[in-house]
């Protein structure tokens, strides 16, 4: 069997293991285990009593905020090559991003009035 | 401070974009501090936007043509014919939106919308840049997506939308890596950096590049292979934004594909065979799916597909004819009249679209079944309409170029394209009416009856304008 490399002998040993199992589940019948108690079949909450049903839907409440935060932290993106543009250009950068920031800020106040800044 | 000096005449190049960017927020900030009931408001400060910058466009035909904001942007007359183009269809769908969405108590940030994607189109028409090319579709595309679900309780509305962005996103970025490509083969992105640095013998990496940047802009202007959202946008979305969405990114579309095939080395990358098959493919896929549809608006939204197989026929012939840019600005100045006009006549109807409905609406209401007509007929390509003379430039300009195939192809689709139109026009006046038959209200007939009256005027008095688009230059640097 060597003589047909270490690829036979590994999957040899893989067959005869694999057989092992087979054969010690079969031979060994089903295990008599006790039935599971009540708290046992709820699933793990840290210790907590669970309240619902494991496949509840609930509302992710920090989703509407996280979008807005998503949106906003990219915009952030613009002011790193900014702040490289700013050393040289001076007062038309910074009137440029006033411009850009305004517009942002329209948006957060936009945000705010369709209430998505609330814990709803 | 030369800079300075410089930085403020370039400011006076993008007037009109200017007014749409502050407009738009202007109409934010009414959506924002008006109550529920004066929500409709911001449709009249939407309109007043609008004009502004019509009239600056306008006003702004005589000046030089040039590149600006350092070779990213172009000011010629074509750009400029495009921006009034779009302003004016705007104006047209504030007009539709107006009535259709009184019932909306929260709108007012739907007018933002509208005007943000006809800014979007008018970036794409004056772009010079590939990543100007991607801001500007990036822009045009995803207020275009939330326009098409503004009615978000509306399931038909919700997959229009869907289909749309899942159709854009994947379009959108296919054009990304095609931009990716032709950046790292000419070493720059502007237009005249390309038209400068790409190589004729770019080989495979340029023929991909162009391609995948062609699908971008096939998406635009809903051409074959990413033409699959056009009808399910023209049936699902609010029938005034499938009005906008139909024609005024299309606009944008044709125009930068216009300038991207004349920045491409001429002999390399084989564009032309391929615009060609795109348009012959696009009419003719468009007409086939009109043929049995009961659906007025879904044959709107595939007779949109064919008319922009027959716009690419302008596209093939760029560089080679120097009637391919007048028969281009012609054909969208037709489509998106003759369009605005049919889709108007659909809202006017309060939507009614199957076309077991349409029967008999002749006898009821006429002015607006003479609408129809009227655009239908230009569609079709009728001597007096300006569609006659847009489908006239065109095959011209086909078969100067030698694609008379192209040509040939045209004419059988646009035989066959009656076919359909009259499967609608022939119930609507020789059908029996049932019942009565609702319309939407003033604003709404107003913009439909005035789109109609353009397509006849622009088609009786075809000369000074084809003469005016004659004098606009395509200029990439």
């Amino acid at each position: 069997m060597v003589a047909l490399g270490p690829l036979a002998v590994s999957f040899a040993v893989f067959v005869a293991g694999f057989a092992v199992v087979l054969a010690s589940w079969w031979l060994g019948g089903r295990p008599r285990s006790p039935a599971q108690t009540a708290p046992e079949r709820v699933p793990f909450g840290g210790g907590a009593d669970p309240r619902v049903h494991a496949w509840n839907r609930y509302h992710v409440r920090y989703y509407s905020m996280a979008l807005i935060f998503l949106a906003f932290d990219m915009e952030m993106v613009f002011m790193y090559p900014w702040a490289v543009v700013f050393v040289r250009e001076g007062l038309i950068a910074m009137v440029e991003m006033g411009m850009f920031i305004t517009i942002l800020l329209l948006g957060v106040l936009y945000a705010w009035r369709e209430r998505a800044l609330e814990w709803a | 401070m030369t800079g300075q000096a410089t930085m403020a005449t370039m400011v006076t190049d993008v007037l009109p974009e200017i007014v749409l960017v502050a407009g738009g927020v202007l109409v934010l900030l009414y959506a924002l501090l008006a109550p529920r009931r004066l929500q409709g408001g911001a449709a009249v400060v939407a309109m007043l936007v609008a004009v502004a910058a019509l009239t600056v466009a306008l006003a702004m035909l005589p000046g030089t043509e040039l590149v600006t904001f350092f070779g990213t942007y172009a000011r010629d007359r074509t750009a400029l014919w495009a921006k009034i183009i779009v302003l004016a269809a705007t104006v047209a769908v504030i007009g539709l939106s107006a009535p259709w969405f009184r019932r909306d108590p929260r709108h007012g940030e739907y007018y933002t919308l509208l005007l943000f994607s006809s800014l979007g189109a008018i970036l794409l028409a004056g772009a010079t840049d590939l990543k100007e090319l991607v801001v500007a579709m990036l822009l045009s595309s995803a207020t275009g997506f939330v326009l098409s679900a503004y009615h978000r309780r509306s399931s038909q509305a919700a997959e229009a939308a869907i289909k749309y962005y899942l159709i854009g996103a994947l379009a959108n970025s296919a054009m990304l890596f095609g931009v990716a490509l032709l950046f790292g083969l000419a070493g720059s992105t502007t237009l005249g950096g390309l038209a400068a640095g790409l190589p004729s013998d770019g080989g495979l990496a340029l023929v991909i590049g162009v391609g995948l940047v062609v699908v971008g802009l096939a998406f635009k202007i809903g051409a074959v292979p990413a033409h699959a959202w056009v009808p399910d946008v023209a049936q699902g979305a609010p029938a005034p934004v499938a009005a906008f969405v139909t024609t005024v990114p299309k606009v944008g579309g044709f125009i930068f594909l216009a300038r991207f095939v004349i920045a491409l080395p001429p002999d390399a990358a084989g564009w032309q065979p391929l615009v060609a098959v795109l348009a012959a493919a696009t009419m003719t896929l468009g007409n086939l799916a009109c043929l049995w549809q009961d659906d007025l608006r879904r044959l709107l939204g595939w007779s949109a597909v064919s008319q922009t197989g027959y716009g690419l026929m302008a596209v093939v012939a760029l560089g080679s004819s120097d009637l391919a840019v007048p028969a281009l600005l012609f054909f969208l100045l037709a489509y998106v009249l003759g369009n605005l006009a049919a889709f108007g006549v659909v809202v006017e109807l309060r939507g009614r679209t199957a076309l077991a409905d349409v029967a008999g609406i002749g006898e009821r209401r006429p002015a607006l079944t003479a609408a129809l007509a009227i655009s239908f007929l230009s569609f079709i390509g009728v001597p007096p309409l300006n569609g006659f003379v847009a489908k006239l430039l065109l095959f011209l300009v086909a078969i100067q170029v030698g694609y008379a195939w192209l040509a040939v192809a045209a004419a059988v689709n646009t035989v066959v394209s009656i076919f359909y139109y009259v499967r609608v026009l022939a119930p609507a006046y020789f059908g029996r009416p049932a019942g009565t038959v609702a319309v939407l209200g003033r604003p709404a007939a107003s913009a439909t009856f005035a789109a109609a009256a353009a397509v006849v005027v622009t088609g009786v008095a075809a000369e000074p304008f084809v003469a005016a688009f004659a004098a606009a230059g395509l200029v990439i640097r």
